[in-house]
C-alpha cells in the first residue's frame, strides 16, 4: 500500500507549533510509523535551529556605535511638558479635517438628494457633493495607513476617525442606492425601450440592493469595531469608498 | 529596579529613570532595528527614534495591555516600516549593497576553521534580507526575539493567524534559497 506522506506545510507548521491539537495529534501518530517523515521533520528542524543560531549570531553580536546614548536625546525630554498645542498636531488635525470634511459633503449629498426627491423619482441629479464626500473619506482613510500600527493605546481619534468613515460610507451607500436603481431603469429601456417594465426592476435593485447595503454597513460596524486601527480596517475603508465613488460616476462613463 | 518601578518614576519626571529604561532597552532596540533594515545607520536612527518615542509618550503607554518590550518593538517595527519607504530600499538591492559592504561577521576574520560557519550565517543574513519586509519581520521578531505569535501580531499589526502563517511561510522560502545555496557550494567543491 502507498503511504501519504506528510506535506511540507504540515511539517513545518508542527515545528513552529501553529497546528491545533486535532492536526498535532494526526501528526504524531503518522510520525510513529514514517521513518520518510521523521527524516523530512528533523531535517526541518535543522534548519530551525539553523536559522535561530545564526541569525542570533549576527545580531547578539551587532552593537550600536557610541552615538547611540540618551544625552543625545536629553534636551527633547526636558521640552516634554512642553509640547505643542494638540490642535496643531499634524496627527490629529490631518484625518479629522479630512473625515470631517467627506462627512459634510456627504451630508450635504444626502440632504440634497432629498430635496429632489431622488429617493422617490429617478434621475436626478446628485450633484458634486457625494464624489467629493468619496475623495475627502478615501484620503482620511489612506492617511491612516502609516499610524495603524498602535505606535499608542487606541484613542479618541482612531475611534472618532472610523466612526466618521462608517458614517460617511453609509450615507454615501445610500446614494449609490439611487445610481444603481437609476442605472437598471436605463438598462430596461435601452434594451426594449418600454418604461412600463422598468418599475418591478427598478424595485427589485432597490430590495437587492438595500439587501446588499444592509448587510454591509452591519458586517463593516462588526468587522471595523473588532479591528479598529488596524492596517485591514482602514484598507477596507479605501477599498469601499473607492468602490462607492466608482458607482456615483458610473452614470457619467457610460453616457 | 525594576521596570515597572522605572516606568512610575519617569512618568513622575525622574530623568534618571529614563536613562536607565534607556539604558535597558538601547542594544535590544537596535538589534531589533538592525535584523529589519540591515545596515548600521539606519538601525541607529531608528532604534534612537523609537526610544526617544517611547520615552516622551510613556503616559500613552497601557501596561495592562501589553508589556513595554512589546509596545517598544511596535514603535520600532513601524519606525522601521517608515525607514524602509522613504528610502526605498527594495531588498534585492539591498542584499546587493550588503555583499559590498562588511557584514558583521566579516568585521570578526576568524581563524581558518570557521570560514565555513562564517559563510553559513552570512548565508543565512542575506536570505533573511532577501525575504519581504512583512515575512524578515515575523522571521525576525520569533527566532531572535523568540516572541509568541501573539506578541508578534500585535507588534506587526495582524492577525495571530497571519503572524503564523508568515513565519511558516519565511521558513519554508529560507529553506528553499539556503537549500540552493547550500547546492551551488557542494556542486563547486566536487568540481
Amino acid at each position: 500500500m502507498k503511504t501519504k506522506h506528510l506535506t511540507p506545510d504540515g511539517l513545518t507548521g508542527y515545528i513552529y507549533c501553529t497546528l491545533d491539537d486535532a492536526q498535532r495529534e494526526v501528526i504524531d501518530a503518522h510520525l510513529m510509523e514514517c521513518p520518510t517523515c521523521r527524516a523530512n521533520l528533523a531535517e526541518k528542524e535543522r534548519w530551525q535551529r539553523q536559522i535561530s543560531n545564526e541569525l542570533g549570531s549576527v545580531l547578539n553580536f551587532a552593537a550600536p556605535s557610541p552615538q547611540l546614548n540618551f544625552s543625545a536625546i536629553v534636551p527633547r525630554l526636558q521640552n516634554r511638558h512642553f509640547r505643542k498645542n494638540i490642535w496643531l498636531d499634524r496627527v490629529i488635525v490631518v484625518p479629522t479635517t479630512l473625515a470631517l470634511a467627506g462627512l459634510v459633503f456627504a451630508v450635504f449629498g444626502l440632504w440634497r438628494a432629498i430635496g429632489a426627491q431622488a429617493f422617490t423619482s429617478p434621475a436626478q441629479p446628485l450633484g458634486a457633493f457625494p464624489p467629493l464626500a468619496c475623495f475627502f473619506l478615501t484620503l482620511a482613510s489612506v492617511e491612516q495607513f502609516d499610524r495603524s500600527h498602535s505606535l499608542r493605546p487606541r484613542r479618541a481619534i482612531t475611534w472618532a476617525v472610523a466612526l466618521i468613515l462608517w458614517l460617511g460610507s453609509a450615507f454615501i451607500g445610500l446614494l449609490d442606492l439611487i445610481v444603481l436603481r437609476d442605472l437598471a431603469i436605463m438598462a430596461v429601456i435601452a434594451v426594449d425601450g418600454r418604461n412600463a417594465t422598468a418599475g418591478p426592476i427598478a424595485i427589485m435593485t432597490v430590495l437587492l440592493g438595500a439587501m446588499l447595503y444592509i448587510g454591509f454597513v452591519i458586517g463593516g460596524a462588526e468587522y471595523h469595531y473588532k479591528n479598529i486601527g488596524l492596517p485591514g480596517s482602514w484598507k477596507l475603508f479605501s477599498i469601499t469608498l473607492l468602490g462607492q465613488l466608482f458607482i456615483l460616476i458610473l452614470p457619467y462613463l457610460i453616457r | 529596579m525594576n521596570l515597572e518601578a522605572l516606568i512610575e518614576r519617569w512618568r513622575a519626571g525622574d530623568q534618571r529613570a529614563a536613562e536607565s529604561i534607556y539604558n535597558q532597552h538601547r542594544e535590544q532596540t537596535f538589534r531589533l532595528a538592525y535584523g529589519l533594515l540591515g545596515n548600521t545607520e539606519d538601525a541607529e536612527e531608528v532604534a534612537q527614534d523609537a526610544l526617544t518615542y517611547a520615552l516622551l509618550h510613556i503616559h500613552h503607554f497601557d501596561e495592562r495591555r501589553s508589556k513595554f518590550t512589546t509596545w517598544l518593538y511596535m514603535i520600532t517595527v513601524s519606525r522601521s516600516r517608515d525607514i524602509m519607504r522613504k528610502r526605498r530600499l527594495p531588498t534585492f538591492s539591498l542584499t546587493a549593497w550588503l555583499q559590498n559592504r562588511q557584514s558583521p561577521s566579516d568585521s570578526r576574520p576568524g581563524p581558518e576553521q570557521r570560514v565555513t560557519e562564517n559563510e553559513t550565517r552570512k548565508s543565512v543574513w542575506d536570505a533573511i534580507q532577501d525575504l519581504s519586509p512583512d515575512l524578515r519581520e515575523a522571521t525576525t521578531l520569533r527566532h531572535w526575539g523568540g516572541l509568541t505569535y501573539q506578541e508578534i501580531a500585535e507588534i506587526t499589526g495582524c492577525t495571530m493567524k497571519t503572524a503564523q502563517s508568515r513565519v511558516r511561510l519565511a521558513h519554508q522560502k529560507l529553506v528553499r534559497i539556503l537549500g540552493e545555496v547550500d547546492f551551488q557550494q557542494s556542486a563547486e567543491e566536487t568540481r
